[in-house]
């Protein structure tokens, strides 16, 4: 990764020197955004969000609303939580408000540092506690009784194994103590060596926003304080894309993220060793026409503020398809300080997308040098204000091909009187041409569509006009084949003309005529349809009980089958039956008892009971109706026999 | 007995209940500035409970599961250019994640990365041609660059469901990317966010020449997979749509209409929220079925039986489970076919009664739930019953057309009887007297 990074940095600043520009600055809006995300930060309960809120408040030179709210909150804070870092943040922001009434109690924690200071092991002391440490000394006027033990310290702590941050922390506390510190000074390229190239255009540490600003702040002060001069460590094309990497976090949304952005960009812009600057077109490439023919550059540092000196800005070269189209032009300073501008003057000003590369130079001498100044490079834009759409014609065919196309022509604009019909055996055709106003050429467009919209159900079809080769456009649509696109819905359809482009100041939406389409009825279902529905109901269709004959047959017949038990008596009575052989014995009794209890189980069987428990009964009163038929029978028998 | 039926529903339950508590989100990224420009989001969802684990996509120890167990439940993927995953990560491993029911988020953008193709494809997305953005030349921002790419979507373009994409908004969108095609006919695919009817996606700098892909609303922005087994996948064309830059952006479209800010936080986040399952989610509470008349389940039902058929869903709402009112849910009835298919009825707090006759014809059926709507998890649930046939007695009795056969019956009954009692003790007298 660092021979990469260090390769790359090589060819960098020895081919690609000139490449690496700022393309963006921090704009009134994104200073408003941050501004907001500061002010809400101050709501906070947490004693480093509004510190960080404060100072970043301030750098923004914004003021801080209810000051006093915000001071006695910290002194209740203050009194939570004695921690070195929430002592550190409350009086820094003690102390950069600068007004509060009352006093912050941090006695006790000013002893706690001395205590840091003295301590003979320091191994578990983080080099962040010693800069809080000292911090607060110097917030409270105080100052550590012996530097140079400090800087022994700081000497013994500070290895090569350092994480990224405690190194940041390091030299912000080494700058805070003056030129002791310049034996630091090698390890900052070192410390450089770490830094992550992303896309050949940022550079960031690792941890993000809050170490790479505190870092790259730390190296800037470090080097106020031992005096780097010529040796600064950071060069130019690294000093471009921090800024660059930094202006691409604007979005950033916590008070923490939004005070180290302000206070790295304001670093970048404001030192002894260079001057970021930042070229960008006034509006989106540039927007020009053949009415508009000025080109509008902002030149600003990274904070949106004009520059101190005066550029000369000239034209290196600009391309268009690949072919030079002017050069060594200059641009004209302008009423407002941070914008030149160049005059687009060619007669014939095609339209197509410019590369422009141009290099702002100061015209006065200036102390600290600007960089990102050469070969700035730039995409400027010339539309076409107008084009027409000529030789419209739009009409339907047979797919056999046997009569030629009927086409009725059209002017931009209009809308065809009468309704057009086609069914899926027809083509529909539409053929036209767009001609640029002012030079009467034909222009080719990105977007050249024609749109259906089904009138009754709002669904939209869009087809593309191809281009031939004289650059007319021909839209030929065989229904049948895109019955499917349009569901096989018959309706009435409106057609539409899309014309667009980029490089078309105007987008061309034209409904021409209104179209009857018929397509053959299918039973195509999309299954799609009803996967997310409910189902269609079912319920149960039961048996029909089958018909039952009339009422007067049922009993008809119930009396014809008791018939016969009717005759039997009849005939029994004209018999003249008796049972005087009756014999008053048990057997006698209990055998037809037992037999009227089978025909009687039966019965219960019949209406009520279930088999199992008929049978139980069953086989007791069977085997009574055996004992007791057996001892009758043989009764009667033996009777007989006599 | 009770405990046995709703064992049975209660199978479809332990997947739900296992999505809930899956916080563990694995968050893949291109670099990690974009850690950064998305922070908003990412916090939203730490917010939101949410263990957010970033690496880098190409990070070489990059693993999803071990022994079989997967260490995250979710995968977020920011990195649209990635050609090829780092570490033990790959198409298959990714695809073998969904179908465990994991949930996947991935973005692609202008130029999209082989690997996401490859996955978005897996999925049932073609994604557009290598290069190609979305285009509106009627409606883009006018903060564009100057290639009308920076697209403004009205709200309406996005899928009618409150579940995916919140309540509805009038605030428009802003969309920068490239566009996905889906097969209109999977129905497990969403069009979550379609475009315009005037958008095409093309190079920017190249003219169109045959130009087959989608154009309009063919064309869909964010596209969704519901798979069966609930796992969610979306793709967006778009990494800028989740940006801070995105949320904190006003919107004005050149003709003129304009909103302070765009509404893409608010849809971003539900969207990210019901991927992740944290939205639309229901289940089950309680199922229960009885004989009208009584409150616990019968052993079995005799045809012609009158039921009742009660279940109770829930839906998880802001980190628990509340009662989930809807109109449409119905419950089969089924053996091999379905006998009914009714609607529940809906009686408050959650809970559904659907009262039935069962049909005549006896054998081994089942409750069956099935409930898929868009924006929520299918709902499945079935519980088995057995249906028998009328006992012996439980036939009915004195049929007025049957008459006949019980007076014969009864009449031979009652015959053999006297009969006997008069064969068996007849005096003939006159063979006496003889």
């Amino acid at each position: 990764m660092k021979i990469v990074f260090l390769l790359s940095v090589l060819i960098g600043s020895l081919c690609l020197s000139t490449s690496i520009t700022v393309d963006t600055y921090l704009t009134d809006r994104d200073k408003a955004q941050l501004k907001n995300v500061l002010v809400a930060g101050l709501e906070s309960e947490n004693v480093s969000n509004i510190f960080y809120a404060v100072a970043g408040l301030k750098l923004l030179d914004q003021s801080i609303p209810n000051v006093q709210g915000i001071c006695n909150k910290l002194v209740k804070l203050v009194s939570k939580s004695k921690s070195l870092d929430s002592v550190y943040f409350s009086t820094s922001a003690w102390k950069l408000i600068g007004v509060c009434s009352g006093t912050l109690v941090v006695d006790e924690s000013v002893q706690d540092v001395y205590a840091m200071l003295e301590k003979k092991d320091i191994r578990d002391v983080h080099m962040s506690d010693l800069y809080f440490g000292v911090s607060v000394l110097n917030n409270l006027n105080l100052k550590p009784k012996d530097i140079s033990k400090l800087i022994n310290i700081i000497k013994r702590k500070m290895k090569s194994d350092d994480s990224i941050a405690d190194f940041g922390y390091s030299i912000h506390l080494l700058s805070s103590l003056g030129p002791d510190g310049r034996f630091a000074f090698n390890r900052l390229s070192d410390a450089l060596m770490q830094v992550d190239q992303v896309d050949r255009k940022y550079l960031q540490f690792e941890g993000g926003l809050s170490i790479t600003a505190l870092v790259l702040t730390g190296v800037y002060k470090f080097c106020d304080a031992v005096v780097c001069n010529t040796s600064f460590p950071i060069h130019n094309d690294q000093a471009l894309m921090f800024s660059n990497y930094l202006l691409s976090r604007k979005s950033v949304q916590t008070p923490k993220g939004a005070y180290f952005l302000v206070y790295a960009l304001k670093t970048l812009t404001i030192n002894q060793y260079h001057t970021p600057i930042c070229a960008t077109l006034v509006k989106p490439m540039g927007d020009l026409d053949d009415v508009q023919r000025t080109l509008s550059v902002r030149f600003t540092n990274l904070l949106g503020e004009p520059l101190i000196a005066p550029l000369s800005v000239g034209v290196e070269s600009a391309l268009l398809n690949n072919k030079v189209v002017m050069s060594k032009n200059r641009f004209k300073t302008t009423a407002d300080k941070t914008v030149y501008e160049l005059e687009f003057n060619e007669p014939d000003l095609s339209t197509g997308i410019y590369s422009l590369v141009i290099t702002a130079t100061p015209i006065d001498n200036v102390k600290t040098p600007i960089i990102g100044n050469n070969a700035i490079p730039l995409e400027v834009k010339v539309s076409a204000s107008k084009v027409n759409v000529v030789d419209f014609k739009v009409g339907t065919t047979d797919n056999d091909q046997q009569t030629g196309a009927t086409l009725q022509i059209l002017k931009y604009g209009e809308k065809l009187t009468t309704q057009l019909k086609a069914d899926h055996m027809q083509r529909i055709i539409v053929r036209f041409t767009i001609k640029d106003h002012n030079n009467n050429k034909n222009v080719q467009v990105h977007q050249a569509f024609v749109r259906f919209t089904n009138k009754r159900s709002g669904a939209q079809n869009v087809f593309v006009a191809e281009l031939d080769s004289q650059n007319n456009y021909k839209l030929d649509m065989d229904l049948g084949v895109k019955a499917t696109s349009f569901k096989h819905a018959s309706d009435l359809y409106s057609m539409d003309l899309i014309i667009g482009d980029f490089l078309l100041k105007k987008t061309i939406v034209w409904q021409f005529c209104d179209i009857k389409l018929k397509f053959p009825e299918t039973a195509f279902v999309p299954s799609v349809q009803f996967f997310y529905k409910p189902k269609k109901l079912i319920s149960h269709t039961f048996r029909e009980p089958e018909t039952r004959p009339h009422q007067f047959v049922s009993l008809l017949f119930t009396a014809l089958s008791l018939l016969p038990l009717l005759i039997l008596f009849v005939l029994w009575a004209r018999l003249g039956v008796n049972i005087k052989n009756f014999p008053f014995n048990l057997s006698a009794i209990g055998f037809h008892l037992s037999l009227a209890s089978i025909f009687a189980l039966f019965g219960m069987f019949w209406v009520y009971l279930d088999m199992f428990k008929t049978l139980k009964y069953l086989s007791l009163l069977g085997l009574l109706t055996f004992l007791f038929g057996n001892r009758l029978l043989s009764y009667i028998a033996r009777r007989r026999s006599k | 007995m009770l405990l046995k039926y709703y064992l049975c529903s209660l199978l479809t339950l332990p997947l739900v209940l296992l999505a809930s508590a899956s916080k563990e989100t694995l968050v893949l990224l291109n670099n990690l500035v974009i850690k950064e420009t998305h922070s908003v989001l990412f916090n939203t969802l730490k917010a939101r409970g949410y263990h957010l684990t970033f690496k880098s996509a190409d990070d070489p120890t990059l693993v999803l599961s071990k022994y079989g167990k997967y260490f995250y439940q979710n995968l977020i993927i920011f990195a649209p250019t990635v050609q090829e995953f780092g570490g033990a990560l790959n198409i298959e491993t990714i695809t073998q994640f969904i179908d465990d029911g994991g949930n996947v988020l991935f973005t692609g953008g202008v130029s999209t990365g082989s690997a996401l193709r490859e996955l978005a494809a897996e999925c049932g997305f073609e994604v557009t041609e290598e290069n190609s953005s979305l285009i509106d030349h009627l409606n883009y921002d006018i903060s564009d660059e100057g290639k009308h790419t920076l697209v403004v979507t009205r709200s309406s373009n996005l899928i009618k469901s409150e579940e995916i994409v919140g309540k509805s908004n009038e605030k428009s969108l802003l969309y920068e990317g490239t566009t996905v095609i889906a097969d209109p006919k999977n129905p497990l695919v969403l069009p979550i966010l379609h475009a315009e009817s005037t958008a095409y996606s093309y190079k920017t700098d190249v003219p169109i020449k045959d130009y087959s892909l989608g154009t309009g609303k063919d064309l869909l922005l964010i596209a969704a997979l519901q798979a069966r087994n609930n796992a969610r996948v979306v793709f967006s064309g778009s990494l800028y749509f989740f940006s801070d830059a995105a949320f904190s952006s006003p919107v004005k479209k050149v003709d003129g209409s304009s909103y302070n800010v765009s509404g893409n936080q608010e849809v971003a986040s539900n969207i990210v929220l019901w991927t992740l399952k944290d939205r639309g989610m229901i289940r089950v509470k309680s199922v229960n079925h009885h004989k009208l008349g009584d409150s616990s389940p019968p052993p079995s039902y005799t045809i012609m039986d009158m039921a009742v058929y009660l279940v109770e869903l829930e839906r998880w709402e802001d980190g628990k489970w509340v009662p989930h009112n809807a109109d449409d849910v119905q419950v089969e009835f089924v053996r091999i076919d379905p006998f009914w298919r009714g609607n529940l009825k809906n009686v408050g707090d959650g809970k559904y009664e659907f009262t039935f006759k069962i049909p005549d014809t006896y054998g081994v059926y089942q409750f069956k739930v099935d409930y898929n709507r868009i924006g929520f998890t299918t709902l499945r649930s079935s519980t088995m019953v057995s249906v028998i046939p009328l006992e012996h007695t439980q036939y009915e009795r004195f049929i007025l057309s049957a008459y006949p056969y019980y007076a014969s019956a009864f009449s031979m009954m009652f015959g053999v009887f006297i009969f006997s009692f008069v064969f068996l003790h007849y005096r003939d007298d006159k063979v006496k007297g003889e």
